[in-house]
């Protein structure tokens, strides 16, 4: 029930892009999260979530400059990424590029969106398998804890769910809102 | 006659060649490969390179490239053996480069010549963290080598570097690095804000754990990885700046109090520590040196455009050192420029002024009477050389890496 | 992100701790999910699962309080209240079907002794524990 509602949304919000945005536009923002997910299949982490979703990823459209350039290391989501940016070797912002795989294991930090001004869930996932890509290399560390408080480093090789901890680029994929406590 | 001759000729061309070729080339150094001395020089530093997959040796009184210990995934610095004649290099290797089966192993080189002495095999689970600080440690008796893994769990690799075996692993929940500290004692960093001591039997083997107590606010104002020993006190420094000092000479680690590297007027104007090595302590001096810069929190990785000397003691900063802009340096080299020229000198200032500054990564500072001072950025590779008490920058040494990742004393 | 600004230090001499920002879920998401994955199901060999295992803890002596004293739990950047909270939460969200009849929630109280008692050894420890649960269950 909750697996077919998830569903809906995807389809629901992919139909509501490509109807609010041109279709020079769809695809120059091939980048943006709701397009990559429609089009790849989808993650075993969303898949898997069998509870209501949370509010989908924001609309990259509203952004401009850098903050909106998933090829950027500057773009809103990479606030606290560190390695080579999937985007720029063959990937997307949420999907790995071909000859990777995608590890599981990752870590989880939250950006905030300059826009709407909320804290979004992003899940760094590495992209192994394969040799050092070389491209786009960022380094930002908001909320970013040494490496002997894992849960909170991006200085691990988070390549630890894959065959090989060959790290290759690392993703941002938007995993919801960060829905504050009462 | 033909056949006596042709003997004879063969005779005295069989002779000559033997009289040439085997008392000759034995000591004849254009047909061997060199061996370093035996006591590295004062100003050497060990330059791993992440992309090369190698740590080189460089003379940084002559920008002479020495030589280079080849390794796997991931080079960290590299270990001395307390008689001098060995080094410890962990490292890590898949089968096909990229996949196939991994193998960790602590590789033991001759110092001198370089070559490869042997191996041992650790189980693999290395840790492979960006900064590649305290990744190892030999115990301060020399004998037991401990190697961070990280799975995610934490745990120590133990390797008998006189017996040449593996000695065991070591669980260390919620901890994580390792720092030697004692005769048979490595400390590790706690995500509660308290160190994790692992004392070691005759055999590698766990002798106690003890967690001390809590010496730092794992939430509000962690401690870096990136401590340094002055002596027998290891300096943590926090991301905020505050030195927690750790006394690990005698039997129970005495914990100092915190002190603060930045005043408050230096604390306004944004000044932060950053890099992935930043800092160095001078030991006869007693003065810590740290890469600083002007940004905002959650800047502690940010590189660094200056390095302040402080001293221990007193906990007062005695001097500033202005650091070059590396990619100046990086594109003077491309061009050949000659230092001393005063066209290039020219040039030299007005790249410095005109290029942005990627800033520098990683220090260095040599341990003798008239120490240098080394600053390292990964890409483009550079490593500048400056006098540690003026302040004088003294020369760049060309071409240190690709990438370089890891500066250690050898 | 502006943890800093969001959340306050509450002043418990001892472990430092930040008060919850956020929903049980959510604080899963950010301290639990990236090992234990959305769906608990870790990675074999290096990340133990929680979907479908982890209430047998609750029906061996010393399991409740393993479940506070790991790592993960023990150190995660939470309060004791959130902390209880969310170990609740994961409880009941991986394996609420085999919840015992008298399992209560954890109290901040009982979090605060337990996570001020790090493990030495987690794979001997859990091992041990689970050698004395009914695996079938």
């Amino acid at each position: 029930m909750a697996s077919r509602s998830f569903d809906d949304w995807i389809e629901a919000t992919a139909r509501r892009l490509a109807r609010t945005t041109s279709r020079r536009g769809f695809l120059g923002r091939l980048g943006a999260a709701l397009l990559g997910a429609a089009a790849f299949p989808l993650l075993p982490v969303a898949r898997a979530r069998g509870e209501a979703p949370r509010e989908p990823a924001p609309d990259d459209a509203a952004l401009t400059g850098a903050a909106g350039d998933p090829t950027s290391c500057d773009y809103w989501r990479h606030c606290s990424i560190d390695g080579f940016l999937a985007s720029c070797c063959g990937g997307t912002a949420t999907s790995c590029p071909p000859g990777t795989e995608m590890s599981r294991v990752t870590w989880i930090g939250t950006c905030r969106h300059p826009v709407d001004g909320k804290d979004y869930i992003i899940s760094y996932n590495d992209c192994c398998g394969n040799s050092y890509c070389g491209r786009c290399l960022c380094n930002r560390n908001e909320g970013d804890r040494p490496v002997y408080q894992p849960g909170k480093s991006n200085d691990i090789n988070w390549c630890m769910g894959t065959e090989t901890t060959a790290y290759n680029s690392t993703v941002a994929i938007v995993l919801g809102v960060a829905t504050p406590s009462s | 006659m033909r056949l006596p001759r042709r003997l004879l000729v063969f005779a005295l061309v069989a002779a000559a060649s033997v009289a040439l070729a085997a008392p000759a080339r034995a000591d004849d150094p254009r047909w061997q490969s060199l061996s370093l001395p035996a006591e590295p020089g004062p100003h050497w530093l060990w330059v791993g390179d992440e992309l090369l997959h190698r740590t080189a040796l460089v003379d940084a009184d002559t920008g002479a490239f020495l030589g280079q210990v080849p390794g796997g995934r991931g080079i960290i610095a590299p270990s001395r053996s307390r008689d001098g004649r060995e080094i410890y290099l962990p490292s890590t290797y898949y089968a096909r480069g990229t996949r196939g089966e991994r193998t960790d192993v602590v590789t033991i080189l001759d110092a001198t010549s370089l070559r490869t002495l042997g191996e041992v095999v650790i189980p693999p689970k290395r840790s492979e963290h960006t900064s590649w600080v305290a990744g190892s440690a030999l115990s301060d008796d020399g004998r037991f080598l401990a190697v961070f893994n990280q799975t995610p769990a934490s745990s120590l690799s133990i390797v008998d570097v006189a017996e040449r075996r593996f000695a065991g692993e070591i669980e260390t929940p919620g901890c994580g690095l390792v720092y030697a500290a004692g005769p048979r004692r490595f400390l590790s960093l706690c995500a509660d804000g308290t160190a994790l001591f692992v004392t070691l039997d005759e055999r590698g083997g766990e002798a106690s754990k003890t967690h001390g107590a809590r010496f730092f606010d794992a939430a509000a104002d962690p401690v870096t990885e990136k401590a340094v020993r002055h002596g027998d006190t290891w300096l943590f420094v926090s991301f905020d700046g505050f030195v927690h000092p750790v006394d690990v000479s005698g039997p129970e680690p005495r914990f100092g109090e915190r002190w603060s590297l930045l005043d408050e007027a230096q604390r306004k104007e944004g000044w932060r520590i950053g890099g992935m090595q930043p800092f160095a302590v001078h030991g006869a001096s007693g003065r810590l040196y740290a890469l600083m810069h002007q940004g905002g929190v959650d800047t502690h990785k940010d590189p660094g455009t200056e390095v302040w000397v402080v001293d221990v003691a007193q906990h007062k900063r005695v001097q500033r050192i202005a650091l070059r802009n590396p990619l100046a340096s990086f594109v003077m080299e491309q061009i050949g420029a000659a230092p001393d020229g005063i066209a290039a000198r020219g040039l030299g200032v007005a790249l410095r002024l005109a290029l942005p500054n990627p800033g520098v990564e990683r220090i260095a500072v040599t341990q003798d009477a008239e120490p240098v001072l080394l600053a390292a950025t990964s890409f483009p590779a550079t490593l500048a050389v400056y006098d540690a008490r003026s302040g004088k920058h003294l020369r760049d040494v060309k071409e240190p890496a690709i990438a370089t990742m890891m500066l250690a004393l050898p | 992100m502006r943890r800093r600004a969001l959340v306050a230090l509450v002043a418990v001499p001892g472990l430092a701790q930040v008060a919850a920002a956020y929903t049980p879920d959510v604080e899963y998401t950010l301290h639990c999910e990236g090992c234990h994955l959305a769906d608990g199901s870790g990675s074999p060999g290096k990340v133990p699962a929680l979907a479908g295992s982890l209430a047998r803890f609750l029906r061996v002596p010393g399991g409740r309080e393993y479940l506070a004293r790991v790592p993960g739990v023990a150190s995660a950047p939470l309060s004791d209240a959130a902390l209880a909270a969310l170990l609740d939460w994961t409880l009941r969200r991986f394996d609420g079907a085999t919840l015992p009849a008298d399992y209560v929630p954890y109290t901040a109280k009982e979090i605060h002794a337990l996570r001020a008692q790090p493990l030495a050894d987690v794979a001997a420890t859990r091992k041990a524990l689970l050698e004395g649960t009914d695996p079938v269950r």
